[in-house]
């Protein structure tokens, strides 16, 4: 009987003080009271709320909570919130999904609000243009980046492989894979990784011979031609074994962590330069970046700089203006932006980056180096993907796996998956 | 009311014979044994794992060359708000579940097994069906309504619905069991004057104590690993519970740490399996219900 | 007539009475979310502008042109039919074992229990990749015998299988449930069983599997259920994808797909309402064959 109460006794004490903690930390007054939220770790959790910190202490007015998350819950659970009327006022929002919550008008057109309080006119125009939807500015970006191979150096030094550089054609690319998996010393490594199922691959070898995924009207800018070109090529990778076969590349589920390069299963990945410092700290091997191969050597390099990621404000947030003042504040105070320094990429504000550069460390000093010198390897920026793009994305991945187990041919693959990109599009619309 | 005299006959028997077959317990116990270690693989190698250096984990062996508790440290810290907190919140959460679990699902349970009523049938298929519907397509009603109410970002829309026997799976087991207890009992007590409330409070909840520790295991399980429910409810980190901190950690940079990953996947399994340890005894009381005269 | 209605009426108050809670609970909480997710899926709804009624277009296409639907729903009863007999064949065997008076015991069933209160947890993908990659221990042990597995947990033949068997694994529910099932049964039916000499399996099909039927029907019921609505594992495994080439896609990875990644809730409701049909007609089918083989109050 006695351990009974004691118990009981326990449990409500442990309800009182969880209540009392719960509720105490709504009860503060205050003028504004913003919410933000992003996904992402300790690190830009850190200097997040540091930046955000400072920012309170010179309005005391105002208060803010932060939510964040890992990049899929966050998704999972801001569709939710803003379904249910509730979203945070600024919320962090990938390309990937910027046109489907845009023109679903959850999100707040920005016009308004420029140049006073944000002011955004040392932003390269272009960078800001990705930012639109249907001509109206909804996302300003966070950082920049440009999509890279992450090679690793000491495996290609092992297997006296050249790595491939700025000129490397994608037909050159394939026997120098093909060469480094027969010589390669390490066990079940291949050259490459399978990229046919990576949309920003693909757009790349697109952009390369003139075309592109998406016109500006939001339909499809490639035909069943170009995906069984595109299929092929990446059959005849598999086959040379410059590619990983389809069992090892089912292992990679995008993340860097499950990443072939990551596992030692082949000795280069198709990533985002930002990438780089990430799985520079998962191996003990050097790593370098490289810019995608190109079609042929005269060919356009097919890739842009783009933004990483991008700040939006909620179209249900109560006090835009506050919330404007704060973005502000996070994307151009000279003390905040040193506190935020690169995490979120290469700062897009062509003052901020001046201000930052003396004091990159070595991965930044090699991302800011690879961006710069791309020089005419990029391009102009496409239009942001119209609704039902993430759809799109996912089709493509499972496309690619239908043919590369070989129960589609590539033909038939490319012609199923333009078909069913299509019926995306038309039912998103 | 109950007769202990057969019980403990009955153990005596069943002991003996194990005493008078030495051999076959051994056999038993070899077996489980490895039975057991065959399960446990897995376990044991994240165990082994959360000790090793980073560039040791995949390297074969699955005894560390050295232990270290560094991984502890960083996984423990590994947010912007320590584990610490996510187990208090787990811990609160899984209190209150347990308790409105066991409350609401065997008053529900006593009247689907032990009462006669209009309409019994039909809410007990209802209560079925409601277990049936997927709740990622409920998830947004469901957090519409919640806002309304206010409730969002406390523990409120994880802990009100066990008090109010939203979970059929505990009022099913209940059911279930409630109806395995002899009828001659609830006559008997009848006979005697006893009301519904009598027979609940007198006879059905001690006579239910294996399946009542079995729901309170599962509830505390149950609670423990769901992320879904604390994902979309439970905005501010400070408030996030174990399995969703986990997530998260995970989720956001983790997997450059394996280790550390490992050490809070095996440091959030310790107070589950310390709550199953410490139930067990209960379900072991159940056999003095085996003891009632038939 | 009346007066036997009203007997039964004022009987009825009590039943209500304990019944309360739930009631409250069933039309404040479950009944709203779950018409409304019915009415949503009857209409167009990207989440976040007001839904349009388009009628039974969603199930129409569902019904005609959706060959991922087709795909889930294959993999998901694979799933189903696979791992539930096995999964409580397993529990139930480990529950006979572990209800015997051997001293040790207690520390086996916890230890039994751990793989299941790992749950849903992330490392889960982890380790199953270690087991059941091309170069995982599986493929190691595999090798002593000279045969070269494939890398089991990302070859579209194979990915199930590796599901099917996590789920076995995690055994440990339904084997606790058995063990209070085997409590219930009264010691002296098998005292009067070991007078009559009757032998091992004799008094396990006499006796133990006959007492044991509510237990098993449970059992039965709540893993079909749980198992026909199995998210986590694929989830948690592919990372939400369902792959490799769909053969993971369960038909709740692809609701929740439909639902949050695409932004067609009103289809994933559709989707979802389908489920529930399916279940309980498989349900009530077990609920009519269990007067045949369930016994309670033996």
């Amino acid at each position: 009987m006695n351990v009974r109460i004691d118990r009981r006794q326990f449990l409500l004490t442990g309800v009182a003080i969880s209540a009392a903690g719960f509720s105490a930390r709504r009860a503060v007054a205050a003028d504004a009271r913003l919410r933000m939220a992003w996904w992402g770790g300790k690190a830009r959790a850190e200097l997040t709320q540091k930046a955000i910190d400072l920012y309170v202490s010179k309005h005391p007015g105002v208060q803010v909570e932060t939510e964040y998350l890992g990049w899929g819950d966050y998704w999972a659970r801001l569709s939710t919130q803003t379904s249910g009327g509730n979203s945070p006022d600024i919320v962090q929002i990938d390309i990937e999904y910027l046109a489907d919550y845009a023109t679903r008008g959850v999100l707040l057109p920005l016009e308004p609000l420029i140049p006073k309080p944000l002011d955004v006119s040392d932003f390269q125009p272009d960078l800001l243009g990705n930012g639109k939807v249907d001509g109206k500015q909804y996302a300003v970006p966070c950082g920049v980046n440009a999509g890279a191979l992450v090679l690793d150096k000491t495996a290609f030094d092992e297997a006296g492989v050249a790595l491939p550089d700025h000129n490397t054609t994608w037909a050159q690319f394939e026997s120098i894979m093909a060469e480094f998996t027969k010589r390669t010393p390490r066990k079940g490594m291949f050259g490459s990784t399978d990229a046919s199922g990576s949309e920003a691959v693909l757009e790349t070898w697109l952009r390369q011979r003139g075309k592109q995924l998406y016109h500006p009207d939001g339909t499809l800018a490639y035909d069943q031609t170009d995906m069984t070109g595109w299929f092929e090529m990446w059959e005849q990778m598999r086959s040379s074994g410059a590619a990983a076969p389809a069992e090892v590349e089912a292992l990679d589920h995008g993340e860097v962590d499950s990443s072939l390069l990551s596992q030692g299963k082949a000795a280069l990945a198709f990533e985002n330069s930002n990438q780089f410092v990430a799985f520079q700290s998962l191996t003990k091997d050097q790593l370098a970046l490289a810019p995608y191969p190109k079609v042929d050597s005269n060919s356009k390099g097919g890739l842009y700089i783009k933004p990483t990621m991008f700040y939006s404000i909620s179209s249900q947030s109560k006090n835009p203006q506050a919330a404007a003042e704060l973005l502000d504040f996070i994307l151009r105070d000279p003390e905040a932006t040193v506190i935020l320094g690169g995490e979120r990429g290469v700062p897009a504000s062509a003052s901020v980056r001046e201000r930052l550069r003396p004091k990159m460390d070595a991965a930044g000093d090699a991302m800011v180096d690879y961006i710069d010198g791309l020089g005419d390897l990029a391009g102009t920026l496409p239009p942001p993907n119209p609704p039902g793009g993430s759809e799109v994305t996912d089709a493509l991945i499972a496309a690619s796996q239908e043919v590369a187990f070989k129960t589609k041919t590539a033909a038939q693959g490319a012609a199923d998956f333009v078909e069913k990109a299509k019926q995306i599009l038309d039912r998103a619309k | 009311m109950l007769e202990t005299a057969p019980l403990a006959q009955g153990m005596s028997a069943r002991r003996g014979a194990a005493r008078r077959k030495p051999l076959r317990t051994a056999i038993v116990h070899s077996m489980l044994f490895a039975a057991s270690v065959l399960m446990l693989y897995p376990l044991l190698w994240m165990l082994s794992a959360s000790f090793k250096p980073q560039d040791e984990i995949f390297s074969g062996s699955l005894f560390p060359s050295s232990v270290s508790l560094d991984a502890y440290v960083r996984g423990w810290n590994g947010l912007s708000v320590s584990f610490g907190t996510f187990f208090m919140n787990s811990l609160v959460i899984a209190a209150l579940s347990i308790i409105g679990n066991l409350a609401a699902c065997s008053l529900t349970a006593f009247a689907f097994s032990r009462l006669q009523f209009v309409g019994r049938r039909l809410w007990f298929g209802v209560m079925l069906v409601t277990m049936m519907l997927p709740y990622h397509v409920t998830l947004i009603p469901q957090y519409v309504l919640f806002f309304n109410l206010g409730w969002v970002n406390t523990i409120l829309p994880l802990v009100v619905p066990k008090f109010l026997a939203a979970d059929g799976f505990f009022i099913f087991l209940m059911v279930q069991f409630f109806r395995s207890i002899p009828f001659e009992l609830q006559e008997a007590a009848m006979i005697d004057g006893c009301g519904p409330w009598q027979i609940y409070f007198n006879i059905m909840l001690p006579l239910s104590k294996p399946v009542l520790a079995t729901a309170a295991i599962f509830t505390f399980i149950f609670t423990w690993d769901d992320f879904f429910g604390p994902l979309v409810y439970l905005s501010d980190v400070r408030n996030y519970t174990v399995a969703l901190g986990l997530r998260t950690f995970v989720d956001s940079q983790g997997l450059s740490d394996w280790s550390a990953v490992f050490a809070m996947s095996c440091l959030v399994i310790v107070p589950v399996f310390l709550v199953f340890v410490f139930f067990q005894r209960f379900l072991i009381e159940g056999i003095a219900t085996s003891g009632l005269k038939r | 007539m009346a007066v036997q209605w009203k007997r039964r009426l004022a009987r009825s108050k009590a039943g209500y009475l304990f019944l309360l809670p739930w009631l409250v609970g069933f039309f404040g909480l479950t009944l709203g979310p779950a018409l409304a997710s019915l009415y949503l899926s009857f209409t167009r709804f990207d989440l976040f502008r007001a839904p349009k009624w388009v009628g039974a277009a969603n199930y129409v296409r569902i019904a005609t042109d959706d060959p991922n639907f087709m795909a889930s729903m294959r993999v998901t009863f694979l799933y189903v039919a696979c791992s539930i007999p096995l999964k409580l064949a397993v529990a139930l065997a480990l529950a006979m074992v572990l209800n015997r008076g051997i001293r040790g015991l207690p520390i086996y069933r916890a230890l039994f229990y751990l793989p299941s209160l790992l749950g849903a947890s992330v490392a889960v993908a982890i380790l199953w990749r270690q087991l059941f990659a091309g170069d995982g221990l599986v493929n190691a042990l595999l090798a002593n015998f000279g045969i070269q597995g494939p890398s089991w947990i990302s070859n579209p033949h194979y990915a199930l299988w590796t599901l099917v068997l996590l789920s076995i694994w995690q055994f440990g529910s339904p084997m606790v449930i058995f063990l209070a099932g085997l409590r219930q049964i009264p010691a002296d039916l098998y005292e009067a069983a070991n007078l009559d000499g009757a032998s091992r399996p004799r008094r396990f099909f006499s006796i133990t599997l006959p007492l044991l039927t509510p237990v098993i029907f449970f059992n039965f019921i709540v893993q079909m259920i749980d198992a026909f609505q199995s998210f986590t594992p694929a989830f948690i495994v592919s990372r939400g994808t369902g792959g490799p080439v769909n053969s993971t896609l369960f038909y709740a990875l692809y609701i929740y797909q439909e639902a949050f990644s695409h932004f067609q809730m009103g289809y994933a409701a559709a989707l979802a309402w389908i489920l529930l049909l399916l279940i309980a007609a498989f349900t009530a089918f077990s609920f009519l064959s269990s007067r045949f083989w369930v016994y309670y109050d033996a």
